[in-house]
């Protein structure tokens, strides 16, 4: 009993059975109780047979054949079987299911078969054209099955390399005989081995990885310690020959490809050398001694050429990877010359049909990658709406199969192709230019060590030289890209004054009402003809602006764009969409732009200069109000009354008012936005050398924009806003057109509270501005604090609760 | 398109002053004296030429410029020079009386009564020819008889007919250094000084005791004509402009430049000062001029174009606001650190019963017009000192008035016939805006009331 129990416990584990060992000889006892009743079981085989009837297709012929059986008991054991198997519901269902499964395999096979005999009838490139074309056409279980796994031939000729192919029949024999085996045998058995057939001594353990031998153990221990020594170059031999087998075809990528013809080549030279050693052997001039001495010679080379071999075979590696891991053996094994130079042989060969789509790439832009194993992927998006998302996302760089030794180019390899792939898409004469016209010393090709003098680097240099230049000039020429930010600065940044001027001088009905109620298509036209009638009319790309309204508050589009991660982020929440907008709030530029230009003005770079657009028109809307209440003003000089402290009070407020608006102007327009701007251009003019480069100078003017214009700041911006709306909630009193005159006590005591409001907000400010200016000297934001306490008039508020902070 | 203005020019000294103004736009914006545009002006600068001109049908610029007299030589010389053709005829109105206002106010003023209708015929349809008017400037001085008498006529007026519109005055204060030949000058002043307090939004001060002292002591004119003088005028008036011609951040319209300047309806009266000074003959002479040079020198009262005495008062005068129009070659950086140097030294006095700092506007330059200094800047300031200026022609009228002196002439006038409580009522609205300026010096000022007694 406990004998059984071990193998049932082994078979349970393999077939991964929940029973426990108990329930199986409970089963088994059941079953001997059965052996013991024979009456029972004739009764059982009846039944059985009946039930199996029952379940059977073809009833009448079933019942033929276990007539004609007659009573054996193999065959009531059989029935037996049958008749639990055809109760078991689970276990038929898992029999249906495999059998599907099996037909599906072989209808797969037969798919292959065919598909792999149209494939051979094309020549190379057209083959890898429809390939591609294919793989996007067919299912992904034949896709796999193609490309995946090893081809069809290795499956049907396993042989070809002579892979120990049978058992060795004369193992018995050799079990019989005691008589201890010539010399010359043993040789003529180790030769065998060595190209990969049996030996009547020496057998494999095909399942070990490397291969292993065991040696019989009729064999002399004189023989014995010299043998293994000899077969381990058998176990490399079989370790290069399956990997240049499995990776003939292309399906692994073109580079271990190239490795596995050149180790055939390898292989060949082997081979010769064992013939020749076969010829001595047949000479009968080879004992086992001088074999050992002349498989030294060759053991040393052949594992290290295996262990290389087997590294890529183990972790999947090709393409890039493959040829990173035989540059690292260049690099850093300390090796014979001979070693060297095969090992400089087999990176060299492979690396041939990477740079070739290398130089398709830095080139041409194209992507030349049939077996997924370039260091450029990619992601075939369509230049459509999303320009940022197709520049940043449609070519990356796949690390994994960067080639160590161009691990420090990547970058530029990407731009290369990149920008050689954007000039296509722009809108050029003459296209033939767009490609990098190499020189015939140009062509890529490997060398072990990297510097400056190497060729491959030399020639991807120039390619991305040529194609970062190109792309510029294209830009900055063909698309006259100054002129284009130029109006950018002037509508966005609002650098034509008296357009703004007009802009709300004549949409100032439009853009009073609630955004829902606007007439959009007015108000468009009335944004045209701005545009159309103003200095800036002579602005060749004034036609590209187009009017948005925008749902969202402009604090909350500030909020959603920077997503600031600070702890003050959700002050940013507090500014909630009110849904209802006025058409000042919500008016905002837009602009139309095609490929290339869309790449330098994308959608964030667009949202920014409209955050900016609609914080200065906000200024200005604000600062238009207040010169509206001075135009009232002006008009009551003549009025004793208006000596009256109130009116004096009033008059006073909208000075202070006035002077924090122009000065908030002065300082965003002159300190931020035009210092920065000038920095800008000039790094276009004398820095920049590429388009990205371009793209963080301009990302950084505007950060830089936003940042000094008090945006990023939580608080600075809370204070100033709400200074804003009390400048706004001052002359919308005023300028009401019931006669406030008459309540002069409402009157009085309004402007009492927004001048206290007023008052108490700027010095929050102020204090806010001087502890960011304490804590980081340097700020531009000191300028506007400066420029607002000139005459000391808030000094005083602000140092005095400070000093009650302080102590 | 915003902001077009109306140049008003009335008299002898208004006509030269806006003739010499007009040469100057000319020259800036490249249009020859016919009001063609110059081949090398064609591409545009981004200038607005349309605040001061319109454009024919063949295209040529036409000043909005109003060209009024009661005598005729200054108009006949303007329409005899080779800016003929550049002014409407239409605009250019001659009283055919033509025989002047005899330099007294109230005959001009009377004048400007009886030709009202056909000189606001004029004025009317230049108004309405605009999209959007602006404003009005009145180029005039006080001293004489028709700008001051029909000048004071037409300030009233306009601002009665035009309550929305500013109007904006570049007034000629007489030279008090020399004995004018004209005696009943302090009436005229007087009489002129109150509708410039009442009717005028912005009086832009150009005090010739100041403007010949410039051109003696800075330009080294010994006898400086008034052709000097007035170019010295038209550069101010072109200068205080400019950020209104070639617009860029800020300041394009005229309520936005000198909204700020006055913070209280009445303290009007705006000072100018520019620098760097040169004349044709003294180009040699160039120093290098840096922001700061140019805003400090902006501060000195040897630089302004109004003759006050800052130091030796016994009252603390101080700036209600200032605004330098800088143009050139200038970093915003350069002016930051400009005005920090200058609050450093502490020379400069604000009011202080409310915020106030120099403000800067960068304005472009004609490329048209050639200089030879990189960085050149215009100040207009509010001071309370200018009330000295005022005081100063209260005083010359009270010797008059005291000995009864030629008030002759002022009687055969009819508003004068019965009366002269006009003049009484003008010295009362004059002591008010002086004792308001005072008042302004201390921080008292929001509580300040003016006398009812007077």
């Amino acid at each position: 009993m406990d004998r059984a129990k071990k193998p049932i416990e082994e078979l349970i584990t393999n077939f991964k059975s929940t029973i426990t060992v108990e329930d199986v000889f409970d089963k088994l006892e059941g079953w001997n109780r059965y052996d013991g009743q024979q009456i029972q079981l004739e009764h059982s085989k009846d039944h059985s047979l009946r039930k199996l009837l029952l379940h059977s297709e073809n009833p009448v012929k079933l019942k033929e054949k276990v007539q004609s059986f007659g009573t054996n008991e193999s065959v009531d054991k059989f029935m037996e079987l049958i008749r639990e198997v055809s109760e078991d519901k689970k276990l038929t269902s898992f029999l249906e299911k495999r059998f599907k499964e099996y037909e599906k395999e072989i209808s797969c096979s037969e798919a292959l078969q065919h598909y792999k005999e149209e494939i051979e009838k094309r020549n190379e490139f057209q083959k890898q054209r429809q390939i591609k074309k294919e793989i996007k056409e067919k299912k992904i279980i034949l896709k796999k099955s193609v490309y995946n796994q090893t081809p069809l031939w290795k499956n049907s000729r396993k042989y070809q390399a002579l892979d120990y192919f049978s058992m060795p029949m004369t193992y018995s024999i050799i079990t019989s005989n005691h008589i201890c085996p010539e010399e010359y045998d043993l040789v003529n058995d180790i030769l065998s081995c060595l190209q990969g057939f049996h030996g009547k001594f020496i057998t494999h353990n095909k399942h070990d990885v490397p291969i292993t031998f065991n040696i019989h153990e009729s064999i002399g221990p004189q023989y014995k310690c010299l043998v293994p020594k000899i077969l381990r170059l058998a176990s490399s031999y079989t370790i290069i020959c399956r990997f240049s087998e499995e990776n003939r075809q292309s399906h692994n990528g073109y580079v271990n490809q190239a490795l596995s013809c050149y180790l055939n080549k390898f292989i060949r030279d082997y081979l010769n050398f064992i013939i020749c050693l076969e010829n001595q052997h047949n000479l009968g001039e080879l004992n086992l001694q001088s074999l050992s001495f002349a498989a030294q010679a060759h053991v040393y080379k052949m594992e290290f050429v295996a262990h290389i071999v087997s590294t890529i075979s183990q972790d999947k590696k090709k393409g890039g990877q493959t040829l990173s891991v035989l540059h690292e053996e260049v690099i850093h094994c300390y090796i014979d010359d001979s070693l060297k130079k095969l090992l400089a042989g087999m990176v060299e060969v492979s690396t041939i049909p990477f740079f070739q789509s290398l130089e398709k790439w830095i080139f041409k832009g194209q992507v030349f990658d049939p077996y997924d194993e370039f260091m450029i992927k990619c992601g075939n998006l369509v230049l459509s709406d999303d320009t940022e998302k197709y520049w940043n996302k449609c070519y990356t760089v796949r690390n994994e199969y960067v080639p160590t030794y161009l691990e420090k180019f990547k970058e530029i390899i990407l731009r290369t192709g990149k920008y050689l792939n954007a000039l296509y898409h722009c809108n050029i004469q003459n296209k033939s230019n767009l490609a990098y016209k190499s020189t015939s010393d140009e062509k890529l090709v490997y060398s072990m060590w990297c510097s400056d003098v190497t060729n491959y680097l030399k020639t991807i240099n120039n390619a991305y030289m040529f194609a970062s230049s190109s792309l510029l000039s294209v830009l900055l020429v063909d698309y006259d890209l100054m002129n284009r930010l130029k109006s950018i600065k002037r509508y966005f940044l609002l650098e034509q004054g008296d357009f703004v001027v007009h802009l709300l001088d004549v949409c100032d009905d439009e853009l009073k009402k609630p955004t829902d109620d606007i007439v959009y298509n007015r108000l468009e036209s009335l944004l045209d003809i701005c545009l159309r009638v103003n200095v800036g009319s002579v602005d060749q790309y004034k036609d590209d602006i187009k009017m948005e309204l925008k749902k969202d508050p402009l604090s909350f589009q500030i909020f959603k764009i920077l997503s600031i991660q600070t702890e003050k982020e959700k002050d940013y929440t507090d500014f909630q969409p009110s849904s209802n907008l006025l058409g000042i709030q919500s008016f905002c530029l837009g602009l139309t732009t095609q490929w290339p230009v869309s790449l330098i003005f994308n959608e964030t770079v667009i949202s920014n200069y409209q955050m900016l657009f609609r914080l200065l028109l906000l200024c200005k809307n604000v600062e238009r109000q207040l010169l509206k209440v001075w135009l009232c003003d002006k008009q009551l000089k003549k009025e004793k009354s208006s000596s009256e402290i109130t009116y004096k009070k009033a008059f006073n407020l909208r000075q202070n008012m006035l002077l924090f608006v122009q000065n908030l102007e002065y300082y965003m327009f002159e300190e931020v936005i035009e210092t920065q701007w000038q920095t800008f251009t000039s790094a276009i003019q004398f820095k920049v050398t590429n388009v990205d480069e371009l793209l963080d100078e301009q990302q950084k003017f505007l950060s830089l924009c936003l940042k000094n214009c008090m945006v990023t700041n939580p608080d600075l911006m809370k204070s100033s806003r709400y200074l804003l709306e009390l400048c706004t909630e001052f002359s919308d009193y005023i300028l009401l057109p019931t006669n406030h005159l008459n309540l002069k006590m409402d009157f009085e005591k309004t402007i009492q509270i927004l001048e206290n409001k007023f008052t108490a907000a700027m010095i929050d400010l102020l204090k806010c501005i001087r502890k960011i200016s304490r804590l980081d000297s340097g700020n531009i934001i000191y300028n506007f604090l400066y420029r607002m306490d000139f005459n000391g008039i808030y000094t005083e508020q602000i140092n005095m609760d400070d000093t009650i902070l302080y102590t | 398109m915003p902001c077009e203005m109306i140049t008003v020019q009335l008299g002898q000294c208004g006509n030269q002053i806006g003739f010499e103004f007009w040469k100057k736009l000319c020259a800036e914006h490249g249009i020859n004296p016919e009001g063609v545009l110059e081949p090398f002006a064609t591409e545009g600068v981004g200038d607005r030429k349309d605040v001061f001109f319109y454009q024919a049908d063949d295209n040529h610029y036409v000043p909005r410029a109003v060209l009024l007299d009661l005598e005729p030589r200054v108009i006949h010389s303007i329409m005899s020079s080779n800016y003929s053709k550049l002014y409407n005829p239409e605009n250019v109105y001659l009283s055919k009386h033509g025989g002047g206002a005899g330099n007294n106010w109230a005959s001009g003023f009377a004048q400007g009564e009886r030709l009202q209708e056909e000189v606001f015929d004029i004025l009317d349809r230049e108004a309405e020819g605009g999209d959007s008017l602006q404003g009005f400037v009145l180029c005039h001085s006080i001293a004489g008889g028709t700008g001051s008498g029909m000048g004071s006529f037409i300030l009233e007026h306009l601002t009665d007919r035009y309550p929305k519109k500013i109007i904006e005055t570049y007034s000629v204060f007489p030279n008090q250094d020399e004995i004018s030949d004209v005696v009943v000058q302090p009436y005229n002043s007087l009489l002129t000084l109150k509708r410039l307090a009442q009717s005028a939004d912005c009086v832009v001060v150009l005090d010739n005791t100041a403007l010949n002292r410039i051109a003696t002591d800075r330009l080294h004119i010994e006898n400086p004509s008034f052709a000097q003088i007035n170019s010295l005028v038209s550069t101010i008036m072109s200068v205080s402009t400019a950020t209104l011609r070639y617009p860029s951040y800020m300041n394009n319209d005229l309520v936005g430049l000198i909204g700020p300047l006055i913070p209280s309806p009445r303290l009007h009266f705006l000072m100018t000062g520019y620098t760097p000074l040169t004349t044709d003959h003294e180009d040699a002479n160039i120093r290098k001029t840096t922001v700061f040079d140019v805003m400090r020198r902006l501060l000195q009262p040897k630089n302004m174009m109004v003759s006050t005495v800052q130091e030796r008062s016994t009252i603390p005068h101080c700036y209600l606001s200032i605004l330098n129009i800088i143009q050139g070659d200038v970093d915003p950086t350069q002016v930051y650190k400009s005005l920090q140097r200058i609050r450093e030294r502490k020379t400069v006095n604000f009011i202080n019963w409310g915020p106030s700092s120099i403000q800067v506007a960068l304005s472009k330059k004609s490329p048209y017009v050639p200089t030879a200094h990189r960085v050149s800047g215009l100040m207009l300031a509010n001071h309370t000192s200018i009330s000295q200026l005022f005081q100063r022609v209260l005083d010359q009228y009270d010797k008059l008035r005291h000995r009864e002196a030629f008030l002759d002439q002022f009687r055969k006038q009819k508003m004068f016939k019965d009366d002269l409580c006009e003049m009484d009522d003008s010295r009362a609205v004059v002591q008010n805006l002086i004792d308001e300026y005072l008042a302004a010096t201390k921080d008292t000022y929001l509580q300040w009331q003016p006398n009812e007694s007077t």
